[in-house]
C-alpha cells in the first residue's frame, strides 16, 4: 500500500462481469431485432408486403401482414374489368375488417357505400371496359392483435386475408 | 424499415450539422442553449415518427438511436480517425501562460471565457496562475494552474 491513499469503492467485480455479459447480449439482441425491423417484421418491408387473389383472378389485395396501432398501411385492390356489371363495380368488404381498420381515404372515391348485414359495399362507375380498376384504401390501425379481412365482387369467391396489429 | 431507416437519417444529420457548427455549440448549456435544444428535439419529432404513433414505431426508433450511438461508440474506442471525423480534436489554447491567440480566435474564445472556466473549475483569479487551457472534444475548456503542473 505504501503511503498510497486509500480509497473506498463499493466495487463488486462478479456483479461487474455478470453485467458486461447481460449487455453484450442485450447488444447483440438489439442488433437481430434491428435487422429484423429492416426486413420488415414489424411493418414496412419484404417480409411484410404480400398479397392474395380471389380463386378465379378477379380480384386481387395487396396489403402489408404487419401493420400497426395508428399506423398507417395501405390495401390496393385491384379488380379485373370482367367484374363490373353495367359500368359499375361493386367491393365488398367485410365489417369486421373496417372495425380493425379505420379507412382515411379511397381512392379513387366510390360513387356510393352501402352497407350490408356483415360487409360494406363500394361501388365505383368505371368508364374503360377493358382496363382494371385499382383502388386503394389508407387505413390505419384501431384494434391490436390478429384480424381477418374479406373482400370481393359480387359472383365470385372473396379473397381472405390476415393482418397483424402490433401496439 | 423506415422506422430504422428514419431514425438513421436523423441520426446523420444531426450529427453533420452539429459537428460542422463547431465544438462551442452545445458545450456550455445557457438558456437559451436549453431552449434551442428543445426546439430542435420538437422539429426532429415529426421527422422521426412520421404519422406512425405506435408503440413499435416508438420502441424501433429509440432502439435504433441508441444503437446507432452505441455502435458509433464502439467505432471511435476502436479508429483514432473515426473519433477525428465525428468529435475532433482537443485544441490546446493557452501553453505555458501563454494565449495563443490563433485557435483562440478560431474558436471564438476569448481571454474571459477562459478566465471563466479557471474560476469555476479551479478557484483560479489570474491568466497568470493558468499553465494551460485546453478546448476538449466536448466544447469544455480544462484548465491546468501553474501550481500542479510545476509540482510534478
Amino acid at each position: 500500500m505504501g503511503g498510497e491513499p486509500k480509497v473506498t469503492v463499493h466495487g463488486d467485480a462478479v456483479f461487474q462481469r455478470r453485467e458486461w455479459r447481460v449487455e453484450r447480449g442485450a447488444w447483440a439482441l438489439a442488433a437481430v431485432l434491428i435487422a429484423l425491423a429492416l426486413l420488415g417484421l414489424f411493418g414496412a418491408g419484404p417480409l411484410s408486403w404480400t398479397g392474395a387473389g380471389s380463386p378465379d383472378g378477379l380480384v386481387h389485395a395487396e396489403y402489408e401482414r404487419f401493420t400497426r396501432e395508428r399506423g398507417p398501411t395501405t390495401l390496393e385492390v385491384r379488380i379485373a374489368p370482367e367484374a363490373a356489371q353495367q359500368g359499375r363495380i361493386r367491393l365488398g368488404v367485410s365489417q369486421d375488417y373496417l372495425e380493425a381498420f379505420m379507412v382515411q381515404s379511397i381512392t379513387p372515391q366510390p360513387s356510393t357505400v352501402v352497407g350490408g348485414t356483415d360487409t360494406l359495399v363500394y361501388e365505383f362507375e368505371v368508364d374503360r371496359p377493358d382496363t382494371p380498376l385499382t383502388v386503394t384504401f389508407n387505413l390505419q390501425g384501431e384494434q391490436m392483435w390478429l384480424h381477418q379481412g374479406e373482400l370481393g365482387v359480387e359472383g365470385s369467391a372473396p379473397v381472405r386475408f390476415r393482418q397483424f396489429v402490433y401496439p | 424499415m423506415d422506422s430504422v431507416l428514419r431514425a438513421l437519417a436523423v441520426y446523420v444529420i444531426l450529427l453533420v450539422i452539429f459537428r460542422l457548427a463547431g465544438k462551442r455549440s452545445m458545450a456550455q448549456i445557457t438558456t437559451f442553449d436549453l431552449l434551442l435544444l428543445l426546439v430542435v428535439s420538437e422539429a426532429t419529432q415529426q421527422a422521426l415518427l412520421g404519422d406512425d404513433f405506435s408503440l413499435t414505431n416508438a420502441t424501433l426508433v429509440i432502439l435504433t438511436l441508441v444503437a446507432v450511438e452505441r455502435g458509433s461508440d464502439f467505432l471511435r474506442w476502436r479508429f483514432r480517425w473515426f473519433t477525428r471525423v465525428t468529435q475532433s480534436v482537443p485544441v490546446v489554447l493557452v501553453s505555458r501562460g501563454q494565449m495563443l491567440r490563433e485557435p483562440m480566435a478560431r474558436h471564438h474564445i476569448n481571454e474571459s471565457e477562459i478566465l471563466a472556466a479557471a474560476r469555476s473549475s479551479q478557484g483560479i483569479s489570474s491568466m497568470a496562475q493558468i499553465d494551460y487551457a485546453i478546448l476538449e472534444q466536448s466544447g469544455t475548456i480544462s484548465v491546468l494552474p501553474k501550481s500542479q503542473t510545476r509540482q510534478q
